[in-house]
């Protein structure tokens, strides 16, 4: 077992280490000079060097005695050289894998991704295997920081017969996280059952896990990739709604993907198992003394509200293409609106714009949440649908769960309000760092040892007119720490305590799901 | 320049075997060992002698040899790089394990962390890939798990031991 470094287990190392000195006729190397060979060497010779004796899986306990977040990026088109160019880059220091995140271009066979990453960095960790729009990290041969983005925008909506472009690339995110434990969790849903009754389950599936293996009964953080074609805002309000306020919750709403959880058997695949999401938990490990990880998030927001507020006045859904067919008064007046004059209004408002803007409705949704048995409890959340069109008769937008009755605004992707959000990421990222050294002295500071992005495909060098500019918030602020991302089609985050940036609409309205935003997810530690 | 007697510009270190051997100011700075010998800047002009009780004339030579070389060559140029690539290969060619192993000693007792860092670098180049059996023969250390501990460590990073090589 790895213990936490002590000073009483140092003596005893060294002490041991003196025993063989005389045994092995050599002047033996001290400790301090093994550590500085032991650090030197890749992953996988590091952890053999851990079975040498009793004092070196000491000193590789010290060596590794933080947490660390290890990531590579390769876009070359050949599978096999791609995943062998991110492993090796990934384990070219000393980590012990804890879970694996992989995301890929849809030119690469999923399955076969799997097996690659696996053979190399062992069968009993979860690995989530997902595809991108677009992939963001640092090159594992060149080191070159990278946003790449690609081709036609990846959709599950149409099903079986959707159009993709061939996209080779791979981003590794290999982490090492003493003192959690992590497990990947399926929301599973056999046909003909409610999803309402599998997002229960789903919960309490998450809750379950944590509490076999830490003292709460709830998660510190899950990272959450939905399946492409089914909704994941219900998952996520119902998630927003079960976890405690210090629970990260991030993901990916449009993914498709295959994991393999560290207890089972089998791979498991998202469009194949009747699994519509997919999410990697990680809980405290009660059986572990160390320093304290955190995770921390914060949101670029990319949208601005445009025109007045209006009420929904008659809701049709349509289930089988999962859209919304809408008809509102503006807010305050009678008359009631069809989907061209409601549009018409609003275009009209946006004519000085050069490029024309992605719309949305964002509805304001009071609903009584509940899990189980337990009593409904009332709560109010914003959710953002995507404008598709309208006629003489409806206003059309994506997604279900609109009801009549419900407030509704106009937002419009907006590259401006996005720089403008960019910046207090920048600055509420730096406020991690001034945080942790103002509070403590010398080695306790906080250290960022990681990051991950969830980025929308709406966004990046098209948007901005500059690359790297979604990540720009995090490199600056942390340079050589490491960080990969996605671009994504539905980016997720949930208001939590260790949420920076602003909040729209105030914070007694939660927003999980966001559009033409970036989602930042921050690892930090502090030493005990 | 030069009006009073020249001050002497080398520092005389007495390895454990063999003569004395000169070295510029330069050079002897980076042995945090003898810097309380040089730090008055007077005493450079003595002719004192530092002992070396633990490093022989072998490894002295070895490690002022590696020194100016890489002062001399800071300069990072492509065919710079190439040509210290080349003589730090050389450097270790010369070198066996258990020699390699003792001028390790050597760097650590004068405290030369370049010399330090690039020959831990080597022997984390040599053992890198090899079996568990192998890496403890190289360093001379003794197993001293029982059977099931070890087994128990193996297991927990059974991971790593996909395509090492067996002695």
């Amino acid at each position: 077992m790895e213990d936490p470094p002590s000073s009483s287990s140092s003596t005893k190392a060294r002490a041991s280490n003196d025993s063989n000195t005389s045994i092995g006729g050599l002047n033996l190397l001290n400790d301090d000079l093994v550590q500085n060979i032991l650090a030197r060497l890749p992953a996988p010779s590091f952890a053999s060097a851990a079975c040498v004796t009793k004092s070196w899986n000491f000193i590789c306990n010290r060596i590794l005695f933080r947490p660390k977040l290890s990531t590579a990026l390769s876009l070359n088109p050949l599978l096999h050289d791609a995943v062998n160019e991110v492993v090796n880059k990934v384990l070219s220091e000393p980590i012990r894998p804890h879970f694996a995140i992989v995301n890929v271009g849809s030119g690469f066979e999923l399955s076969e991704t799997l097996q690659l990453i696996r053979g190399r960095l062992g069968f009993n960790i979860p690995v989530i295997v997902s595809v991108a729009n677009g992939i963001i990290g640092s090159d594992a041969v060149t080191n070159e920081f990278k946003e790449v983005k690609w081709g036609v925008l990846f959709s599950g909506f149409s099903g079986d017969g959707y159009t993709r472009n061939i996209n080779e690339g791979i981003v590794l995110t290999v982490g090492y996280l003493p003192g959690l434990k992590v497990e990947a969790i399926p929301l599973v849903r056999p046909s003909k059952t409610s999803q309402a009754r599998c997002i229960d389950d789903f919960v309490m599936d998450i809750n379950e896990y944590s509490a076999s293996v830490s003292i709460r009964p709830f998660p510190v953080a899950v990272i959450l990739i939905g399946e492409a074609s089914s909704d994941m805002k219900p998952v996520m309000e119902k998630l927003d709604y079960a976890m405690p306020k210090d629970t990260v919750i991030v993901g990916d709403e449009r993914g498709c993907f295959i994991y393999r959880s560290a207890n089972d058997s089998r791979n498991a695949c998202g469009r194949r198992g009747n699994i519509e999401s997919v999410a990697l938990v990680f809980a405290e490990d009660r059986d572990r003394i160390s320093g304290k990880i955190k995770f921390h998030v914060a949101l670029s927001n990319g949208v601005s509200a445009v025109g007045s507020k209006y009420k929904t006045a008659s809701v049709r859904t349509s289930s089988t293409d999962s859209s919304t067919w809408l008809t509102a008064r503006r807010e305050g007046q009678q008359e009631h609106l069809d989907g061209q004059t409601i549009l018409h209004d609003i275009h009209e408002l946006l004519e000085n714009l050069v490029e024309s803007p992605d719309l949305y409705i964002g509805v304001v949704k009071h609903r009584k949440f509940s899990i189980g048995v337990e009593k409904p409890m009332p709560r109010t959340c914003i959710a953002y649908h995507g404008v598709v069109g309208g006629d003489e008769e409806y206003l059309y937008v994506d997604g279900i769960g609109i009801r009549t009755g419900d407030i509704f605004q106009f937002y419009r992707s907006d590259p401006n309000s996005a720089s403008a959000s960019l910046t207090k990421v920048h600055d509420s990222l730096r406020n991690i760092k001034l945080e942790g050294n103002s509070k403590t002295i010398g080695d306790n500071n906080v250290d960022v040892f990681g990051g991950l992005i969830f980025a929308c495909y709406g966004r990046g060098e098209s948007f901005f007119g500059h690359e790297n500019v979604d990540s720009s918030p995090f490199l600056e602020n942390f340079p050589g720490v490491p960080l990969a991302g996605i671009f994504c089609g539905g980016e997720m985050v949930r208001p939590c305590t260790t949420f920076f940036g602003e909040c729209q609409e105030g914070s007694s309205i939660s927003c999980c799901l966001h559009v033409y935003s970036t989602v930042y997810l921050v690892m930090s530690y502090t030493p005990l | 320049m030069a009006k009073t007697p020249e001050p002497k510009r080398t520092i005389s270190l007495k390895p454990c075997d063999g003569d004395v051997i000169e070295v510029s100011p330069m050079i002897a700075k980076q042995m945090q060992t003898i810097q309380s010998f040089i730090e008055d800047d007077s005493f450079i002009a003595t002719t004192t002698i530092i002992p070396l009780p633990n490093v022989t004339a072998f490894q002295l030579s070895k490690i002022i040899d590696y020194l100016n070389y890489h002062s001399n060559s800071k300069a990072v140029a492509d065919n710079v790089k190439e040509s210290t690539k080349k003589f730090d290969e050389e450097f270790l060619k010369e070198l066996e394990h258990d020699k390699l192993k003792e001028l390790l000693h050597a760097a650590n007792y004068l405290n030369v962390k370049e010399v330090l860092d690039f020959l831990c670098q080597a022997v984390a180049d040599l053992i890198q890939d090899k079996s568990v059996k192998f890496v403890r023969k190289f360093f001379g250390v003794v197993n001293d798990y029982s059977v099931e501990e070890e087994e128990d460590i193996r297991r927990t990073h059974a991971w790593a031991f996909e395509g090492v090589e067996e002695d």
